[in-house]
């Protein structure tokens, strides 16, 4: 088990090694969460970060390997998960937002193919001022504390 | 004579009362100290899986971590499923064959018994998934204070999502609810509390 979750790290470390970079954005360590097969929705997650002056604004997000993808957020209110769609998710200036487990993420609603461990599925983000920047998110489980976006919000 | 058959009921009734009241504290503040503050939540319910109806009970005997949720949420129920799968794979394998997860949609629209079965199943084998018609889910539920609410979005593909309660009920193998693991709680803790409950 451990052996696997290290493996899946080192994974993990390699691929987000470089990330995707358009102009003043950056992509880190995108990833798209396993799911059983018969399950036709999965959610992507990554860390957006904006290099520039000013705030920038995921407003949609495309892929084939789902009829569609929406950017959606979670909030905890007493004990309830709520999840709600979003039209945009801001990124201010200099700084930056993780799409992360229980907060905000891109939805892939009714995927096209079952996913496998480890492939990369291919998304392409689109920005209000109609920047597009293409990413590649591997395909990894549910983390149970190890994946990145859990380490991002022991900070929140 | 006289003196000494008067003495001995009344010295008699003295001890027996004294020896009741001392029962009686020790019992009370003993009951006070292992209350269970769940004691009022939960309780035996029967639900259907792919297999053919499931019960709490058949679990007796054993730990089981309870979680409802629904099979199109893509993020807490994974995240609480992988969860339960990594607590009962660190466990050893005794200690695995006295514990089992169960999974229960609230989403009995979209998920049919097989459905909820393999997704429950993916996180690990001795997860079981259970459903029902709306009036059964609820009415399991209610026995354990967990709140849904369905909310339309017809702007959204997924048409609507379910607003659900994201605690994961650990239930003794007693059949009575001993702790309420929260979202956040991390796998070692939840080990640690499955541990626990075990112990007795």
């Amino acid at each position: 088990m451990t052996k696997t979750l290290f493996f899946l790290l080192a994974v993990v470390i390699c691929m987000s090694g470089t990330p995707a970079r358009a102009g003043t954005l950056e992509v880190h360590a995108p990833m798209v969460r396993m799911v059983p097969p018969s399950q036709r929705v999965s959610a992507a997650f990554m860390v957006l970060r904006n290099h520039g002056m000013s705030e920038r604004s995921l407003v949609a997000a495309h892929s084939d390997v789902a009829d569609a993808l929406e950017l959606h957020n979670h909030i905890m209110e007493d004990g309830m998960m709520k999840m709600r769609r979003v039209d945009a998710i801001a990124i201010p200036g200099h700084g930056q937002v993780a799409l992360k487990s229980s907060g905000f993420h891109i939805m892939l609603i009714g995927l096209t193919r079952d996913l496998e461990m480890g492939e990369e599925v291919p998304i392409e983000l689109e920005f209000a001022d109609g920047e597009r920047l293409a990413v590649d998110a591997v395909v990894q489980m549910a983390g149970v504390g190890q994946d990145h976006s859990d380490h991002s919000s022991h900070g929140d | 004579m006289a003196k000494k058959s008067w003495h001995l009921p009344v010295i008699a009734l003295t001890a027996v009362t004294a020896i009741a009241l001392a029962a009686g504290l020790w019992w009370r503040l003993h009951s006070v100290q292992s209350a269970n503050p769940y004691e009022h939540l939960g309780g035996d319910f029967t639900l259907a899986s792919a297999k053919g109806p499931v019960s709490l009970s058949d679990y007796q005997g054993r730990a089981v971590m309870l979680f409802f949720g629904y099979t199109t949420c893509p993020d807490v129920c994974p995240m609480d499923l992988a969860k339960i799968g990594a607590v009962i794979s660190q466990l050893s394998e005794k200690e695995a064959q006295q514990v089992a997860g169960l999974f229960v949609s609230v989403d009995t629209e979209r998920d049919s018994p097989q459905r909820v079965a393999e997704y429950a199943a993916f996180f690990h084998p001795q997860i079981t998934g259970v459903s029902g018609s709306a009036e059964a889910v609820d009415t399991v539920a209610r026995l354990y204070y967990v709140m849904h609410q369905r909310v339309d979005d017809a702007g959204s593909a997924l048409g609507y999502t379910i607003d659900h309660s994201a605690t994961t009920y650990l239930i003794g193998p007693g059949g009575k609810v001993r702790q309420l693991l929260k979202h956040d709680t991390s796998v070692d803790e939840m080990t640690e509390a499955v541990r626990t409950v075990l112990a007795g």
